[in-house]
């Protein structure tokens, strides 16, 4: 199996994070705050929008993210010796994309009352849970095609999760619940929702290693990546507004 | 003055009939927040503004279904609405422009027919392959950039 080179890249993972940042002096300087970001939430017209009329209104420039000295030598701290190279290095990246959007973080972690650090660990969080959801890679890792039942049992299983999450912890900040509080109802949260997609799938804690490190053999998996040669991404809008609203 | 009004209704009538009859069409962009972090999963769905014109997703790196055809397009299971792209009257021509573009991208992406797993480049939310970015090539290719928040790391288009 393809995956199976993936323990084995564990060093190559180490080396591969540290060169994150090392890049030509052409890219952007390291993210300036967006402090600024869309002001304006965008607002779904009542009636059919119709050529001539106000264009949704335009986001901010995306600011690309990258890393300084002290964050590399974080992540290759992290990765070095890793007992799950794969969950550390998809989370290594998983920090690199917060540390990218660090003001709709703070932002996010202010709407829904928690803390930077929670949203950090939900981001990655959210993104494991969006891996389980790539059932030709879970698969391929258990060598078999999943049921049309398990590929159901999963699907809905995101769902659900997420869904009960949200309230949960809405209820919790509305109820002025502590931050260990919160923090228990996130790890609760993340420990149920491995137990049902071992369950649905056959996954266990190696295999979700696996997935998590990625295909060695194609480009950008995260147990074996760097940055890919080539030209800096141009700038397009950046999604900034944590409550757009959709006009009548 | 019963004609006045009853010329009013005839007026009224007709020219509600011809807007329904003359629908235009979009493609309402919606996004998925998961855990109430900064993930997010991002679909395309076809619309008349009123309903969801089509089963068709537009969007790479999952098997959730987002857009049911005939359903409310103010919003689509689990997720919220964030921007659209106006497409003209034509629903063939709207219909055949976004398939080309999703054509186009699922090319790019190593994503045939919509799959949930690219079979050129490894998901990494930091580069360019995760659903982000495939809306992002999509939503260019559409004419309308739409906003993300993945910094696409290798990313071009076309």
């Amino acid at each position: 199996m393809r995956y199976a080179l993936v323990l084995g890249a564990a060093a190559l993972a180490v080396i591969a994070l540290t060169q994150i940042g090392s890049t030509p002096a052409t890219r952007p300087a390291p993210a300036p705050p967006v402090a600024a970001a869309a002001k304006v939430m965008p607002v779904r017209p009542r009636l059919p929008p119709r050529p001539g009329d106000a264009p949704p209104p335009a986001m901010d420039e995306p600011i690309l993210p990258t890393a300084t000295p002290e964050q590399r030598a974080d992540i290759a701290e992290r990765a070095r010796g890793a007992a799950r190279p794969g969950m550390t290095a998809f989370r290594a990246f998983s920090d690199l994309y917060v540390d990218g959007n660090l003001d709709l973080a703070r932002r996010q972690a202010e709407s829904e009352g928690l803390t930077l650090d929670q949203v950090r660990d939900l981001t990655s969080f959210g993104l494991m849970v969006l891996a389980t959801q790539r059932v030709s890679d879970v698969e391929e890792i258990v060598g078999r095609s999943l049921t049309e039942e398990q590929r159901e049992t999963l699907s809905a299983l995101m769902i659900s999760a997420n869904g009960e999450f949200k309230e949960k912890l809405r209820a919790l900040v509305a109820a002025g619940a502590s931050e260990a509080e919160r923090w228990k109802l996130i790890r609760s949260t993340q420990s149920e929702y491995l137990i049902d997609f071992y369950a649905a799938t056959g996954m266990n804690d190696d295999l979700l290693d696996d997935l998590l490190a990625g295909n060695l053999n194609l480009p950008g998996a995260p147990a074996s990546t760097q940055p890919p040669e080539g030209p800096v991404p141009p700038a397009s809008p950046v999604d900034t507004d944590l409550h757009p609203e959709r006009p009548r | 003055m019963k004609k006045l009004i009853l010329s009013l209704v005839v007026l009224g009538t007709v020219a509600a009939g011809a807007r329904a009859a003359s629908a235009s069409y979009y493609v309402e962009y919606f996004r998925d927040n998961l855990f109430a972090g900064l993930a997010y999963h991002r679909v395309g769905c076809m619309t008349d503004w009123t309903t969801i014109q089509s089963n068709q997703d537009y969007d790479g790196f999952t098997n959730n279904r987002y857009c049911n055809a005939g359903a409310t397009a103010a919003s689509v299971p689990n997720a919220s609405w964030y921007t659209y792209e106006f497409l003209g009257d034509s629903f063939a021509d709207a219909q055949n422009r976004l398939n080309s573009c999703g054509n186009n991208t699922n090319s790019s992406y190593g994503t045939p027919d919509y799959a949930a797993s690219s079979n050129t480049c490894g998901y990494n939310i930091f580069t360019n392959c995760n659903s982000d970015c495939w809306i992002r090539y999509f939503s260019t290719c559409m004419g309308q950039t739409v906003g993300t928040i993945s910094p696409c790391f290798g990313y071009h288009y076309p």
